[in-house]
């Protein structure tokens, strides 16, 4: 195809026209239709006893990718490349966060070895509240986000 | 195992003694991985993201994590940080000095047309794309507009760079698809940049209303840039041109850092990122060219060798490919990778196909803009920062980069292999010379003994000969301003210029210069000497710097890699004529035998004496051979029984040139024992022609025994 002037000004027009009408349309389904998860990373201090983690209440280290989440449960003196483990992709229990506030994490935590741990959990406004399943044990917890 | 560096006293750490480390390791893997990349023809900057990487959690992190965290402790992370925005700063500084506006004038409407498609199909697919990761991957706090604008400029980029050296190194930024090329990498850029601009405003107010405040102010400083800036700019550049020839003091380089980063400081402000003050002010820099080289060339060694290296650090220790630990998660990853490429690719191929381009030079401009490199790195980088995109989509896209950059020189290569373009119509190769002598010249001092010893032995054929003197422009490492498409046209002219006047000198009509640039000196004089089918490569002789070999460093690469025969030529204020003797020592070798077909070439020409030192009885061809030039040259064959070295130094008192095979008894090879090259170069007296046979080239005095009657056994191959 040979561009002419009149053919390279209708090829603009066209262009532009497409660009400003696609990516309208495209906003205006997102912004309507879609809801993207809300964010909860951070580190959590919670309410509990579990004498594994030492005497201070635990952390709840969250890093959050969208709706994917990679977690720790640490005693809060736990070395700072620890801390930011899960920050960086390598915490040691997973799960989702779906269009609720309610996150389900499945994995292992150091108590004193490895050990199977299960958290059920609702998040609002930086707080925490749920339950922990772990040795055969339900213990509830509730917590906040430490400032950064 | 614990380094000290990372408590010296109870809860401290000596940051800048860590620092030094940090740096010290980015840099020697950087370029280490950057010359390993480049061994497999890849650009430098793939080898140095992935030395960046190598160092983050997804690598040195995850095999040794203690010794990780001691030598990259979180405490680090921001000044790691500012060094890479100070390099990010000054890099976008060199992008800008490096574009020029005349890439966009006068191409036609074709290249324009192209290069807006190449935007405009990754962008909305980008957009389409985030409708369906925005709710896996975003959260809340970043609004679907943002999310879209940013994903469609991410997938927009074009590494301008990358493109302009991938151009170069195949002689491909000429050609037509070159010119759309490098225009399209432009227009990009600037869009890019632009884009950019706009959607950090739109990210950190939150909407495009609220972005418009942000917006005009930014409108207003380029076109303040554009017209004042560019004035004072204009002013600067005539003050240096009529004090110092356009060189650059210390303090106009400081002058105008200043202004960079006063500019940067400004597009902060405004809320638009210092990136784009730092590319804009380089961008308004007049283009001059003594000016502007020198500008680049003070400012591009510490950018790219110090800064850049630690930017690339800093984006590994942010990247972890660890977050991707779900299939869902890699078929995501799969998915952006597959819209980046179908936009930019698919995007320009068909634009440049409806522009009249055919189907094959579509695709190689396709695969060329889909090239992302480190300004996609850039990009991502910002989009970390803002919160717009997760730190799984970070490190999706940053493979995603990856991935376009990898694959741009080998789908290139299929899509559009170098014998279909470019060097073999440019190369002045004769129809079928009967003999033809490649010489490499590259200093001036030897060029010219060297390009009459080659004549001298084209001689016999007369005008079907062909020599073809090459001078290679080397290119240097990626980013350099040298190494811009323009630059190196004025690199080659140079060079063109260099040879005629070599040819005006030397006045032979059998020579056809060529002039070419390279990346790699051996590999390209091997495929100049298949391409031309030379016979012969002729070699002049410098003592190597750093090696301890006499006929090592290029000159060993060349000897042991070329597809014919090699010589090399050790100038001594050769002077042939009637009444010169050529000497040859003969040992029974193939290069010896090689030797021994050269020298008559030499006598043939010029009438003079032939001495063959002889150290073994000749084969019966040998011996035919020499019956046959027997009668046409004075030639006489001595026993030859001293000690090698010792007699050849001897007999080089009463020759004017050695010609001899690479053979550890003569000591023209490496060997375990025996005599050394350096000793017989270093001894002799006279010019010396070291030859060095290829077991399939063609016999020397072929072309010469078919004209007349000979015994079949000596034209035959060896």
């Amino acid at each position: 195809m040979k561009f002419t002037p009149t053919t390279t000004v209708l090829y603009y027009v066209g262009m532009t026209g497409l660009l400003i009408g696609s990516f309208t349309a495209i906003v205006n389904y997102g912004t309507a239709h879609l809801k993207a998860p809300q964010s909860i990373s951070g580190k959590y201090r919670l309410a509990m006893n579990l004498s594994c983690l030492g005497q201070a209440p635990p952390l709840l280290v969250i890093g959050q990718s969208g709706s994917y989440l990679n977690a720790d449960l640490l005693a809060s003196d736990s070395p700072k490349d620890r801390l930011s483990r899960a920050f960086k992709g390598n915490g040691t229990i997973h799960g989702k966060i779906d269009g609720t506030d309610s996150v389900n994490l499945t994995g292992s935590m150091r108590c004193p070895g490895a050990q199977p741990v299960t958290v059920a959990a609702t998040f609002q406004q930086g707080k925490v509240r749920g339950t922990l399943a772990f040795k055969d044990q339900v213990i509830p917890f509730s917590g906040q986000i430490e400032p950064t | 195992m614990f380094l000290p560096i990372a408590a010296t006293t109870p809860g401290e750490v000596n940051i800048l003694l860590l620092l030094l480390i940090q740096i010290s390791i980015i840099i020697a893997l950087s370029r280490g991985m950057g010359l390993l990349f480049k061994k497999i023809n890849q650009p430098l900057v793939i080898g140095e993201i992935v030395a960046g990487i190598m160092l983050g959690p997804s690598f040195f992190g995850l095999l040794a994590p203690d010794l990780s965290a001691q030598l990259f402790p979180p405490v680090t992370a921001p000044y790691l940080n500012i060094l890479a925005q100070m390099g990010l700063i000054f890099f976008m500084f060199l992008v800008g000095l490096e574009f020029n506006s005349e890439h966009l004038r006068g191409k036609g409407q074709a290249a324009m047309v192209v290069s807006h498609a190449s935007i405009v199909a990754p962008f909305l697919l980008g957009a389409l794309l985030a409708l369906y990761l925005y709710q896996s991957l975003s959260n809340d706090t970043v609004p679907f507009i943002s999310f879209a604008l940013f994903m469609g400029a991410a997938m927009s980029v074009t590494a301008f760079p990358v493109l302009a050296r991938i151009l170069t190194e195949r002689n491909l930024h000429k050609t037509y698809l070159g010119t759309i090329a490098i225009t399209c990498a432009a227009v990009d850029d600037v869009t890019a940049w632009c884009m950019l601009a706009f959607v950090i405003s739109v990210v950190r107010s939150g909407d495009m209303l609220a972005a418009l405040p942000t917006t005009l102010l930014a409108v207003v400083y380029i076109a303040f840039m554009l017209t004042v800036g560019r004035m004072l700019l204009n002013r600067l550049a005539d003050y240096v041109e009529a004090q110092q020839n356009g060189k650059l003091t210390q303090l106009m380089v400081a002058i105008i850092f200043v202004g960079m980063l006063v500019s940067a400081m400004i597009t902060e402000l405004i809320g638009i990122h210092t990136v784009f003050g730092a590319f804009l002010f380089g961008a308004v820099m007049p283009q001059r060219s003594v000016f502007v080289r020198d500008l680049a060339e003070k400012t591009e060694d510490f950018t790219i060798v110090f800064l850049l290296p630690i930017f690339f650090a800093y984006t590994g220790l942010r990247t972890q490919f660890g977050l991707l630990n779900d299939g869902a998660l890699w078929l995501d990853c799969a998915l952006v990778v597959f819209a980046a490429t179908l936009g930019k690719f698919g995007g320009s191929t068909l634009a440049a196909k409806l522009s009249g381009l055919s189907w094959r030079e579509a695709s190689a401009l396709g695969v060329l803009m889909n090239t992302r490199g480190l300004m996609e790195l850039i990009i991502l980088n910002i989009g970390l920062d803002l919160g717009v995109i997760s730190p799984a989509l970070f490190a999706m896209m940053v493979i995603m980069a990856l991935v376009t950059t990898f694959a741009t020189t080998p789908v290139l290569n299929w899509v559009y292999p170098q014998r279909l373009f470019g060097e073999e119509d440019a190369l002045p190769v004769a129809t079928d010379p009967t003999y033809a002598i490649l010489v490499p010249v590259a200093n001036p001092d030897s060029e010219q003994g060297l390009v009459h010893l080659a004549v001298a032995l084209a001689r016999p054929e007369g005008l079907a000969a062909r020599v073809y003197p090459v001078n290679l422009v080397r290119l240097g490492d990626e980013y350099t301003y040298t190494d811009l498409p323009e630059r190196v046209t004025a690199m080659l002219s140079q060079s063109q210029e260099r040879l005629a006047v070599l040819v005006a000198e030397v006045q032979s009509p059998i020579l056809q210069p060529i002039s070419q640039m390279s990346e790699d000196i051996t590999t390209d004089l091997c495929r100049l000497a298949k391409q031309t089918g030379a016979d012969l490569v002729l070699l002049g002789w410098h003592r190597p710097g750093f090696v301890a070999d006499p006929l090592g460093g290029k000159v060993r690469r060349v000897l042991e890699t070329a597809p014919t025969d090699v010589a090399v030529f050790v100038d001594r204020g050769l002077n042939l004529g009637t009444g010169s003797r050529l000497v040859v020592p003969y040992g029974g070798t193939v290069h010896d035998l090689l030797a021994l077909e050269l020298a008559p070439r030499l006598a043939l020409g010029h009438g003079a004496n032939l001495t063959v030192l002889q150290t073994t009885p000749f084969s019966r061809e040998t011996r035919d051979l020499i019956a046959v030039f027997q009668e046409r040259v004075n030639l006489e064959c001595i026993a030859f029984n001293q000690d090698p070295v010792e007699g050849l130094v001897e007999a080089s008192r009463r020759a004017s040139l050695l010609v001899m095979g690479t053979s550890p008894q003569w000591g023209t090879e490496r060997h375990l024992f025996g005599p050394t090259p350096d000793e017989l170069i270093t001894r002799c007296q006279t010019s010396l022609l070291i030859v060095r046979h290829h077991r399939n080239a063609t016999p020397h005095l072929e072309s010469l025994l078919t004209s007349t009657v000979m015994p079949p056994a000596l034209v035959s191959p060896r």
